[in-house]
């Protein structure tokens, strides 16, 4: 259940950082935060998808900057964490890891250099986050973090190794940093979502039979949007929870996960061999 | 949390109008099926309910005995549907609430009849109320869906041409952006209980045939805000059409426009007219009639 809402809203007039913001749920938390009238850096590796998300962020009531950068890469996130606060024009109040992409197959069949090109930008990019902008927000005595993990996190399915193992790690990291952080006036929050009508796949590195399986699971088994997820996480984190699930589905699994997680893994096991049969 | 009874409203709109369609003219079809369902319309004791015509478009005029003030709604229903019957109700309880008459025209629809002449309909009905004696400053202009569309460009376009401007206007859950370019089309695809991004861009094409999408009078978002007199806008978080208010309080705004927003996160689509079936519409209904009130 929803504490009682505090009075300092992180969503509402916020100076954001939001990665991975040209598209799908970055783009959502973008324009969410445009609706709630406030200022966000568009953070994208691809400049053109950045300038439409800052041009639809500036339609929508908000200001919006866009920034091409792989936030992957150390030195261009330490030049993109130097800039923010000019580029906003005040201090930030607001990150966003969000930036993700998708490697999938089994463990021996992914090549490591996916392995590489999948940490460093779901790993990394949110370890930069967190590592420039936590100290910040903590001396400043306020802000808020919020970074896209995923109910792969947790729910462990087969042929997602990558993809699990990082999102894991963001949970993990969002977990320490929200004990750390307790009592400093910065809130934490981590979205653990299932699926969601977002254009990763298309991003990402999978077998190609896999690909339109996940393609098809994605047109018929997502029961929500893109901008239901981040307009649920914004208020979410407005009422100081950590963990945010916006499905039900995801919500199941982390419950059975969390009551029975033998049981789990073995019928997770199960599953799996009779779909591969 | 949403009443019970938006609840119910929504499940029942996602059963009987969400679909996704063959072609045009099964979306049209249906969508006029729907809105011609026999629906419960109770109207308030005491008012009167003729038809009359006014600019040659028929009209259904709902009024208090000696009405103060006039109100000129422009009916929802995609440009291709909604009867005015349905709209009794909403119109009743404003016409109360406001000791007014309320007109509702009967514009023009799409495919018959595509785009200019909804707009023209309903300009030639604003124009001719104010040539028939009322004054400007007991007018007000309300719209719900693609007639929150029209509201808006109705307000340019006289703007434009230099006819007089209402006290103030109210958009319920408008469409202001034809293009299709604002996220929420997609973000609410499947969250909105009527609407999908497939049955917009349908219904899009069936409005506006061939003619460009940016076209100020099809997307008044692209017109100028400036001079136009107070605006309420009422929208709801779920809804595909959320950005298209969002974005018209923005500009508006921007070009000096008094904007006053309600926004809601979970109810259906231009969930005010629907005071029959919603309890927060009646709720709402009432913050309508105090914002065109507050402006007397």
């Amino acid at each position: 259940m929803a504490k009682v809402s505090s009075l300092r809203s992180y969503s509402r007039g916020a100076a954001a950082l939001v990665t991975g913001a040209g598209s799908g749920i970055g783009r959502s938390f973008a324009c969410e935060l445009a609706r709630r009238g406030g200022s966000v850096i568009c953070v994208d590796l691809h400049a053109d998808r950045a300038e439409q998300t800052a041009a639809l962020v500036d339609q929508l009531g908000g200001r919006g900057i866009p920034y091409t950068c792989d936030v992957g890469d150390q030195a261009q996130f330490t030049q993109l964490a130097e800039q923010a606060d000019s580029l906003l024009g005040r201090p930030t109040t607001l990150v966003v890891n969000n930036a993700g992409v998708g490697v999938g197959g089994r463990i021996g069949d992914i090549s490591l250099e996916d392995w590489h090109w999948c940490l460093n930008v779901n790993l990394w990019g949110v370890i930069h986050g967190c590592h420039f902008f936590a100290p910040r927000f903590r001396d400043a005595g306020h802000g808020a973090i919020i970074n896209t993990a995923s109910a792969a996190g947790f729910a462990a399915a087969p042929e997602m190794t990558t993809y699990n193992v990082t999102k894991s790690a963001v949970l993990s990291l969002s977990e320490t940093l929200s004990a750390e952080l307790t009592g400093s006036g910065v809130h934490v929050s981590v979205l653990c979502p299932t699926i969601v009508p977002t254009n990763i796949i298309n991003e990402s590195r999978f077998p190609a039979e896999r690909k339109s399986f996940a393609a098809k699971a994605m047109e018929k088994w997502a029961f929500t949007d893109s901008g239901e997820v981040a307009r649920m996480t914004l208020d979410a984190c407005d009422r100081n929870q950590l963990y945010v699930l916006p499905q039900w589905d995801g919500k199941l699994m982390w419950r059975f996960k969390r009551a029975a997680p033998v049981a789990y893994a073995r019928v997770l096991g199960l599953g799996y061999r009779l779909a591969a049969g | 949390m949403a009443s019970a009874s938006a609840v119910a409203a929504k499940a029942t709109f996602r059963a009987l109008l969400k679909r996704d369609f063959s072609s045009d003219e099964a979306a049209v079809n249906h969508f006029r099926r729907i809105l011609a369902l026999p629906f419960p319309a109770p109207v308030p004791r005491g008012l009167s309910i003729e038809q009359i015509s006014i600019a040659g478009v028929p009209c259904e005029r709902l009024a208090v005995r000696r009405p103060e003030m006039t109100i000129l709604h422009l009916h929802g229903g995609a440009f291709i549907g909604g009867k005015l019957r349905t709209y009794r109700p909403f119109a009743g309880r404003l016409a109360k609430l406001l000791k007014a008459e309320v007109i509702l025209p009967d514009y023009r629809l799409a495919p018959e009849h595509p785009f200019p002449a909804a707009p023209e309909d309903c300009l030639a009905v604003y124009r001719t109320l104010l040539e028939c004696g009322v004054e400007a400053h007991k007018l007000a202009v309300t719209g719900d869906s693609a007639g929150g569309n029209l509201t808006l460009v109705t307000l340019q376009t006289a703007r434009d041409q230099g006819i007089a401007l209402p006290r103030c206007a109210v958009a319920i859950s408008p469409g202001a952006d034809i293009s299709g370019r604002l996220p929420s089309w997609r973000e609410n695809d499947r969250r909105d209980a009527m609407l999908s991004y497939s049955t917009i861009q349908i219904m899009a094409k069936v409005y506006l045939r061939d003619h460009p999408r940016d076209d100020p009078r099809a997307s008044p978002l692209n017109g100028d805000f400036t001079g136009l007199p107070p605006l309420l806008l009422t929208v709801s978080d779920q809804e595909c059409l959320r950005d298209d208010a969002y974005a018209v309080a923005a500009k508006a705004r921007a070009q000096g426009v008094r904007v006053e927003m309600l926004a809601r996160p979970d109810l259906p689509h231009a969930w005010p007219v629907l005071n029959v079936l919603i309890a927060e519409a009646r709720e709402d209904l009432r913050r309508i009639a105090d914002f065109i009130d507050s402006l007397a």
